[in-house]
């Protein structure tokens, strides 16, 4: 299922005057982004910003939105199954039927992606084995680790090959070793030219990542480039400093010392 | 034909359905569907549910290491059993119409039944949303293995419910019969999915997915004292003769009630008296095919969009309104704690488990039809003793009746918090009971005393408030000493039944380690306990001087269980 399409001025992602509101709430207002094949995006906002109804909206599991969403080209709305298959979703933190073992759950997940079960076969078990699970292969995963389960929704994610790669939190979980593992694999899979679409809040990872930083507040795009151009908009410094001129409205600096204080201005102790 | 894919094992019940099941492929490739999908995903969710372990099978200790794969053999039992006692219609009416029409009530309630229960289980799988929905699979396909599932899930239930009966008909009547039994039968029970399933979607499109979880919950509480207040009411009502000369056919608007519909399209085929007509069966074929057609055609579409929203974190107004609604009760909470704790400990157990109750899903699930029940008994009784007392029955013995009337209301009412106490410990989130572990408390006591303080208020409390009006307005004051001995005796009575089983603390136990047999056997222990009681009570009911020695022994005896419960230290629980 890989796009052939390797014209680099044609965005693989684009999202044209993206609204979408809960009730009155407006989660996402005039979300406007192109995405090139090849590019690492690191997806970041604080907590309730729209993020993962972004995500969401990408991987049709919303379709109530207002404006376009075009992957590569096929309109999201009109043929929500076509995009499916050029995406691979790795959810946040997500259920898996545990009483499944992980060779019968990716078969499935193989199954639902149209592989033909002998390749999938071979793949699954290679891919087992590289993280690590040779040994849990019959095993059911109500017994895994968080660790374990995150490595099993992770293959279930690159399984078909997708061009296009959406993570959400993907090293949640993950021991240190793991970690570089997952960091080196995002590297080479952007290599081969794979979109990869990254949402987090870990900012040091981002930050090597990424080669391309969207920031997103309330609903909204606040900040869009490299980390290098986003340093000089903003002066030399983190990202997770960036992250905190443009996102928050008060000094954290203050916040914590207001945190102290709570200890010192009571008038006493109650129990 | 498709045999999917290896990888699993089914049993082999499970394999026969699965392969009948897919049977009509071409019908449903004609109809958009994916085969290979379709296929794919029925076989996993059936593997899935024979791991996944029945009310039988949850007490097993070697669960983790041989794991469960015949959790549909115990779902079957069950389901002959249930059958064996739908043979209670062959014994009731007058004629042969009737009888079917009863059969057919019975099947379609339990049927419905089992349904709306196992729906929240199997239809809304919420892990659906994460792992099937971002796959690249139609919507027709998801719908109808859904449909598929839902419909091996029932067989699993409908043929040993069925056997009974078939068995019945075939010694009593001819093989035709059996076999226009048998497609009656099988179109009700496709009326049934079809229709609860619409109902379903028809929810999932009114109300906001947020409010549909709750609403299932609040149904099937409904659901269960609805049937238990039938059972109750409908023998006292109509007696045995009346039973044996009903007959539908003196009805004449049954016309509009499903199961005379199967009924009376039985009747024609067999040759049997009633009503003939072709109508009937042609009626019930359209009707199981006809609500099958609007499920997919109108009300599938949306369904997975809201399925998504419903696991999703979209919960910004609707969290506002629930603390909103959660502040005034925090305010009576709060006082209530300050009359009934003595320190910040206890106050700490008493708060928590007061919110804690009131909120978790679970806890309200398992708890509530057991006040629903109460609530039966209430009204059943307050109709025995207030409307039937002016019979012209002797006055003392009206008396008696109302004394007996009034200890049954007060022992009974424990039914409540002997479920709540028991529920109390068991908790779907019983990790975050590292709260109670990790913070300086001495010793759990104060905060089991709180917990137990906290589900009497909640529990007892409007109920000893409403049985005193009662009391007094039945019997005048001179009830007040019986009452005030009933209510120190259920105080005790909870007491000790939290002392000798259940020192544990709220929410801080998985709901499946709960040892299932023990506590029938403990539930059984109490309740001769409790019945010791009020059996004394009675006796002593008339001899006021008596009740009030025995209310300052009782009042005294729950100080001592009380403060005793408060120094129960971390090597007891």
């Amino acid at each position: 299922m890989m796009q052939a399409d390797n014209d680099s001025t044609k965005p693989v992602i684009e999202l044209i005057g993206l609204n979408k509101s809960y009730g009155t709430r407006q989660v996402l207002c005039d979300i406007n982004l192109s995405i090139y094949a090849g590019q690492v995006i690191g997806y970041i906002g604080p907590n309730g910003a729209g993020k993962s109804t972004t995500v969401k909206i990408l991987c049709g599991l919303i379709s109530d939105f207002e404006g376009t969403v075009l992957v590569n080209g096929v309109n999201i709305q009109q043929d929500p199954v076509a995009v499916k298959k050029m995406i691979g979703y790795v959810p946040e933190l997500a259920d898996l039927y545990e009483v499944l073992t992980p060779l019968e759950f990716l078969e499935l997940m193989a199954g639902l992606y149209q592989l033909d079960p002998a390749v999938s076969k071979l793949r699954i078990l290679k891919m087992l084995q590289a993280f690590g699970l040779g040994g849990n292969l019959d095993q059911r995963m109500d017994t895994f680790s968080k660790g374990m389960r995150q490595k099993v929704l992770l293959i279930s994610g690159l399984i078909h090959n997708p061009s296009i790669i959406i993570l959400d939190e993907p090293l949640s979980g993950l021991d240190a070793n793991s970690v570089i593992i997952v960091k080196e694999l995002i590297n080479k899979l952007a290599k081969e030219g794979k979109t990869i679409f990254y949402c987090s809040h870990m900012m040091d990872v981002v930050e090597k990542v990424s080669d391309r930083i969207v920031l997103i507040n309330q609903g909204s795009i606040l900040a869009d480039g490299s980390f290098e151009s986003l340093q000089e908009m903003m002066g030399k410094g983190s990202l997770e400093s960036i992250f905190a001129q443009l996102t928050s409205t008060d000094n954290l600096r203050d916040t914590a010392s207001e945190i102290m204080d709570a200890f010192r201005q009571e008038g006493g102790i109650h129990e | 034909m498709h045999s999917g894919r290896k990888g699993g094992f089914m049993n082999k019940i499970s394999a026969f359905f699965f392969w009948l099941a897919l049977l009509p492929g071409s019908l449903y490739r004609r109809m958009g569907v994916d085969l290979v999908q379709l296929s794919l995903i029925l076989r996993y969710k059936l593997i899935m549910d024979d791991r996944r372990p029945n009310t039988f099978q949850q007490t097993q200790v070697n669960r983790k290491k041989e794991g469960i794969s015949r959790a549909t053999y115990g779902t079957m039992l069950i389901a002959l059993l249930m059958g064996l006692l739908n043979l209670v219609a062959f014994a009731m009416g007058a004629d042969e119409l009737t009888y079917f029409t009863i059969y057919f009530s019975l099947f379609l309630f339990l049927l419905s039944s089992t349904l709306i229960s196992d729906f929240t289980a199997v239809l809304i799988d919420v892990r659906d949303t994460v792992i099937l929905l971002p796959k690249p699979v139609h919507d027709r396909t998801f719908l109808l293995a859904r449909i598929l599932h839902i419909m091996v899930h029932m067989f699993r239930v409908i043929v040993p419910m069925l056997l009974p009966a078939l068995v019945f008909l075939a010694v009593e009547y001819n093989w035709q019969v059996v076999m226009l039994f048998l497609l009656a039968a099988l179109l009700a029970s496709l009326m049934a999915i079809f229709f609860i399933n619409a109902i379903y979607l028809l929810i999932i499109r009114i109300t906001t997915p947020e409010k549909f979880k709750s609403f299932i919950a609040w149904f099937q509480i409904g659901f269960m004292i609805l049937i238990y207040g039938a059972y109750q009411v409908v023998p006292r009502a109509s007696s045995m003769e009346s039973v044996q000369n009903f007959s539908v056919q003196d009805y004449s608007l049954i016309g509009l009630f499903p199961p005379y519909w199967f009924a009376s399209s039985i009747f024609e085929g067999a040759g049997l008296d009633g009503v003939r007509s072709w109508g009937w069966l042609l009626l019930t074929v359209v009707m199981s095919i006809g609500s099958s057609w609007v499920v997919i055609r109108f009300l599938a579409p949306s369904f997975n969009q809201k399925l998504a929203m419903l696991s999703g974190g979209e919960t910004g107004a609707v969290a506002g309104s629930t603390v909103v609604s959660g502040m005034s009760r925090v305010g009576y909470a709060d006082r209530l704690a300050n009359w009934f704790t003595f320190s910040s400990v206890e106050r700490a157990g008493f708060l928590f488990t007061w919110k804690w109750a009131l909120r978790n899903r679970g806890f309200r699930m398992r708890v509530y039809p057991a006040i629903g029940y109460i609530v039966v008994w209430f009204v059943i009784s307050i109709y025995r003793n207030v409307l039937q007392l002016d019979d012209n029955e002797p006055e003392s013995s009206s008396i008696m009746l109302s004394a007996a009337g009034l200890l049954g209301l007060i022992y009974l009412s424990c039914f409540i918090f002997i479920s709540a106490i028991q529920q109390i410990s068991q908790a779907d989130e019983y990790k975050a009971s590292w709260i109670f572990y990790s913070s300086p408390v001495a010793a759990p006591g104060l905060l089991l005393s709180g917990t137990l303080k906290a589900l009497l208020a909640q529990f007892f409390l409007p109920l000893a408030v409403l049985l005193l009006v009662l009391g007094i307005s039945w019997q005048g004051m001179s009830a007040v000493p019986n009452l005030l001995l009933g209510f120190s005796n259920q105080l005790l009575i909870s007491g000790l039944l939290l002392l000798v089983n259940y020192k544990k603390l709220p929410a801080s136990l998985p709901a499946n380690k709960a040892d299932a047999t023990g506590n029938f056997l403990r539930g059984m222990l109490m309740l001769l306990f409790n019945g010791g009681f009020g059996l004394v009570h009675y006796f002593i009911y008339s001899f006021p001087v008596v009740v009030w020695i025995s209310v300052v022994l009782s009042g005294l005896s729950v100080w001592l269980v009380y403060r005793r419960i408060a120094r129960v230290s971390w090597s007891e629980l």
